[in-house]
């Protein structure tokens, strides 16, 4: 998907392929309560002297993200490819994504393909992917790729000398000698806007603004390609921010680095940015070039977010989206498309299950909120079963037969879905009465969105944007609401 | 002195609920005195929404804590200056609080008068809360972690609203059948929404739960002798068999308590005037005496018995506790109200933090940094909720952020910290338009925009950072920093001048007055 445009020639740095990265949850010793997908299916590309934003809020995963390519923690499952030869990274892109597309169709007639490009990709995996590099690859993969911290306060030894902490990696990952070092080291100090008796100070004698670019001189030391800066600003105020942002867009014209940028804050992306990844839950929703995804973002959630910045425009305040709710629970996401439940726009399809249907059904039967509900009579329990998506509505004192109670529940659900947000009524996809006196409601089975490219460069991940066929069967299923004929009843 | 009594005067016409005149807090610590803050003064009115903007260290924190007079002392002291609450100074017995000798910058020797500072500890305790409140950055080190939610609201109005609690028992005990036949034709005349009717109701009778039912009953169709039946059957069915004689014992030792604190008061303000003040103190000591004569019985049983009596008050609070979790858009707060703040999501806990401090209805909150630990869709929620009570309720805000942005879209003036001297005053859109300290438009010039077209420019920064306040710069403490320094700047300290309506400056580029 990312070579639909093969007529980038830019060189590409990094390529990450459907990266996961799972934490397990344990309630105890031995078992486990389930996992907490951080990062989950995660793929892009980096190119050469480009700086990506990724950008999300607490707990989406943008952080694992940047700690998984770094090894820094160990993924679940993907793989990383970093700083290859291009001809060698292109075909890999090709036979990864090609593996991937052909796994998702499950289409029987490429089965045989697929599991040729399986051994293939097998034996490429094992020797370029960083996520298996063990020993002396995974040193050699390092020296081209250096993080840097949010806390300059923590991120630096508070016993060692600033000398010492800039000569670090070079100590560590070349084979410079100790005078080299030391010449370089004094350079290094100098590019960054410190003196050189600055280098026998502890670090406790610095600013958070002077630590964060004494981080930045330790992790240029090495030269190398990419930096992957996590909240680089986050810690510091607005005057010193700004020194910092200059030191890294300087710093990347000169030496022509590339950034993983990740922050929370939207104007910081913005301003250093060449393309913005933004994520959800672990997911990514929407990948575009900075000036596109700032004007013409096409995901509901970026739409929100961007809307949520306070800002000195009066009038941009006015078309402000506050969403509702919270951010589920990662350990227990939604169905479908994440973001449905807080979704304004959400459509039929976009993963509406049983635990978001049984509050509203209770609610629908509540005499007291709707007088009309008062004919099906008392209601005993609203229970539901998420693995085969029912919602059973258990009568207690059924006024009119199951038949009748299950007529009128259908047009109550109908007229609900008629309402404002009431388009998770619509996933009800049939009504039908079980003994003794029990009205089931079956619930659409959910799809789940894909990242596909909406327009050259600019991925989305969102059923709206997905497949004509798809829009169109949710534009029908919206017309033929739920009591339309049942050939089975 | 002729221009500090005008300030005086013109303050008394628009009254403003918050007054900060000249504050001086220093740091006596082991490296040297801290010059934390010095000589600020600004005001918040009524139904302000009053910014106060500045980066980390700048006092914008430390004018908060001093305003509520919550500064850790050691090693922190408020040294000088007024702050009017409600027309009230609680710094009143300020310099008799305390003899301070500064022998040298890290030999100060401080002499606290134990009487006076009780006193004075006394007074705070019956102001912060019930006149002002304050809610924090972080509200996962704010709240404690140990206690119910529903349990810190109830401790914040089981502290200042024990007299309209027993009232509104009282009321509901004594509700009868001339009450519901009032309350039921008053409801068939009244034209607007009978909810709104209902609820003022069923609230002002400490009777929240009957709202429902009240509801419910009218939409049947029956008569009013049986509506007046099943309603009085209702509210009877609402009573607790409270000993209402006890219950109305203690409200009237609680506003007797209460009553206290106006004398007290009214000594604190009579010292500062000077005035001879052996008449009210002798009549402090005759209430107190009258007090203790009169509930001794009471207080001894309130003292053995504290369980039981503080039950009555505690079933009450609880009621409005939820109340108030609803007023800050918490969904189902009857569930809520009994989880501990670690279940809560950060906006859920800021969200409390704010039920907390609107428990004892204050006319003033004062918000350090609300949101800077949120997320931006969280901060925009938590920021429209703010709005909203100040909306609606009409609370004045006290509203402290290092984010100009969110300055700009709460505030409708905006004061501009730098290490402890308050640069810059003004309307919001004049100070982010017309910036006229250096400070202040080298500040907004380093903001990251989020508007089109900034991809390619360069940030402007501030050379240089934040001084340290043991030995700040002389004279003016932006000059080190300042594009525009001048020979006077290190000399001579620049005094906060009104330049157009209401727009303040403390910078020799404008005036060359001398504080």
């Amino acid at each position: 998907m990312f070579l639909d445009y093969e007529n980038d020639t830019r060189n590409i740095l990094l390529y990450v392929s459907h990266l996961k990265k799972y934490f397990d949850v344990s309630s105890s010793f031995l078992s486990s309560k389930g996992k907490i997908k951080a990062v989950d299916d995660v793929t892009f590309i980096l190119h050469e002297g480009e700086t990506l934003g990724v950008v999300g809020e607490t707990g989406c995963g943008k952080t694992t993200l940047g700690r998984t390519i770094l090894r820094l923690t160990d993924a679940t499952d993907g793989n990383v490819y970093f700083n290859l030869p291009q001809p060698l990274m292109r075909e890999i892109i090709e036979k990864e994504e090609r593996y991937h597309g052909l796994l998702l169709s499950k289409d029987a007639s490429g089965k045989r393909e697929l599991n040729e490009l399986e051994n293939e990709l097998e034996h490429l995996r094992a020797k370029y992917s960083l996520t298996r590099a063990r020993g002396k690859t995974l040193k050699e993969f390092r020296k081209n790729m250096q993080p840097i911290f949010q806390d300059p306060f923590s991120s630096l030894d508070p016993r060692k000398l600033i000398k010492d902490i800039i000569a670090e990696p070079m100590r560590l990952l070349t084979d410079l000698t100790e005078d080299q070092i030391f010449e370089k080291s004094k350079k290094l100090i100098d590019e960054i806007g410190l003196s050189e008796d600055h280098l026998y100070r502890f670090p406790h004698e610095f600013s958070g603004g002077q630590r964060q670019r004494i981080g930045i001189a330790r992790a240029i030391s090495i030269e190398p390609k990419l930096l992957i800066l996590d909240e680089p600003t986050s810690a510091l105020d607005v005057s010193v921010q700004a020194q910092i942002l200059n030191l890294l867009r300087d710093l990347q014209q000169q030496r022509g680095l590339s950034y993983m940028f990740i922050s929370h804050h939207l104007n910081v992306i913005r301003l250093m940015s060449d393309r913005v990844a933004v994520m959800y839950l672990g997911k990514l929703v929407e990948l575009a070039n900075t000036d596109k995804l700032f004007t013409n973002m096409l995901h509901p959630y970026t739409k929100a977010l961007l809307s949520a910045i306070p800002s000195f425009d009066p009038a941009r305040r006015q078309s402000r989206i506050i969403l509702e709710g919270e951010i589920p629970s990662p350990a227990d996401p939604p169905k479908g498309c994440y973001f449905h439940p807080r979704c304004p726009v959400a459509m039929v399809n976009c993963g509406w299950s049983p635990r978001d249907l049984v509050k509203p059904v209770a609610a629908m039967l509540e005499p007291y909120n709707n007088p009309e509900a008062a004919d099906v009579g008392e209601v005993k329990e609203v229970a539901m079963d998420e693995q085969a998506n029912i919602v059973d509505i258990v009568l207690a004192k059924p006024k009119f037969s199951l038949d009748k109670s299950a007529e009128l529940i259908k047009n109550l659900i109908h007229k609900e879905s008629m309402k404002k947000g009431g388009v998770r009524f619509t996933a009800v996809q049939k009504v039908s009465n079980e003994n003794p006196d029990t009205i089931r409601l079956l619930i659409r089975n959910p799809d789940t969105p894909r990242l596909i490219e909406n327009s050259p460069g600019h991925f989305v991940s969102c059923l709206i944007y997905e497949s004509k066929t798809t829009l169109k069967e949710t534009v029908r299923s919206m017309e033929n609401p739920v009591y339309a004929p049942d050939p089975n009843n | 002195m002729e221009e500090l009594q005008e300030v005086k005067q013109k303050t008394v016409q628009e009254e403003p609920y918050l007054i900060v005149e000249d504050l001086v807090t220093r740091f006596f610590t082991s490296k040297g005195i801290v010059k934390a803050l010095e000589k600020v003064s600004f005001s918040v009115r009524r139904g302000e929404v009053y910014g106060l903007v500045g980066e980390s260290g700048c006092g914008k924190s430390v004018t908060a804590t001093s305003i509520m007079d919550l500064i850790p002392d050691p090693p922190g002291r408020i040294m000088g200056g007024k702050v009017y609450i409600d027309g009230f100074n609680i710094l009143n017995d300020l310099p008799k609080l305390a003899r301070i000798t500064i022998k040298s910058e890290t030999n100060v020797i401080i002499k606290r008068n134990k009487r006076l500072q009780k006193r004075h500890n006394y007074i705070m305790s019956k102001i912060r809360g019930k006149k002002i409140a304050m809610i924090f950055q972080e509200p996962a080190l704010a709240l404690n972690p140990v206690l119910r939610i529903g349990e810190q609201i109830t401790e914040n109005i089981m502290l200042h609203n024990r007299v309209e609690i027993a009232e509104s028992i009282i009321r509901r005990e004594n509700l009868g059948e001339k009450d519901v036949v009032d309350f039921l034709s008053a409801l068939e005349q009244y034209k607007g929404d009978p909810r709104k009717f209902i609820n003022t109701w069923t609230r002002n009778n400490a009777v929240p739960e009957l709202e429902e039912p009240i509801l419910d009953l009218l939409r049947t169709d029956a008569s009013f002798e049986f509506k007046k039946s099943e309603l009085l059957a209702l509210v009877n069915s609402q009573k607790h068999q409270t000993n209402l004689g006890l219950v109305s014992l203690m409200r009237d030792y609680y506003k007797d308590s209460d009553a206290l604190l106006d004398l007290y008061l009214k000594l604190s303000e009579a010292e500062e005037r000077g005035e001879d003040t052996t008449k009210l103190e002798s009549q402090i000591k005759e209430y107190e005496r009258a007090i203790r004569g009169s509930y001794s019985f009471l207080r001894l049983k309130m003292r053995f018995l504290k369980r039981r009596y503080d039950g009555i008050f505690k079933a009450e609070a609880r009621k409005r506790a939820i109340e108030l979790l609803n007023l800050v858009n918490i969904a189902e707060p009857a569930r809520i109200v009994d989880s501990y703040p670690h279940e809560l999501s950060g906006g859920m806990q800021q969200r409390s933090m704010i039920a907390m401090a609107l428990a004892s209805n204050p006319k003033m909150l004062i918000a350090d940094e609300p949101t800077t630990a949120l997320d931006v869709t969280t901060q925009a929620q938590i920021l429209d909720l703010i709005r909203d009570l100040n909306k609606v309720i009409g609370m004045s805000v006290l509203f402290i952020t290092h984010d100009l942005a969110v300055i700009a879209e709460m505030c409708t003036r905006v004061g501009v910290m730098y290490a402890g001297n308050l640069v810059e005053e003004g309307p919001v859109n004049e100070i982010f338009s017309k910036p006229l300290h250096p400070y202040t438009s080298g500040l907004l010039a380093a903001i990251p925009k989020v508007e089109a077209g900034t991809r390619d420019m360069k940030l402007e920064s501030i050379q240089g950072s934040v001084p340290n306040l043991i030995k700040p710069p002389s004279g003016c403490r932006f000059h080190p920093r300042c594009k525009f320094k001048m020979d006077i700047c290190s000399e001579q300290k620049p005094r906060l001048v009104e330049i157009s309506k209401g727009h303040k400056v403390a910078c020799f580029l404008y005036s060359s007055e001398v504080a």
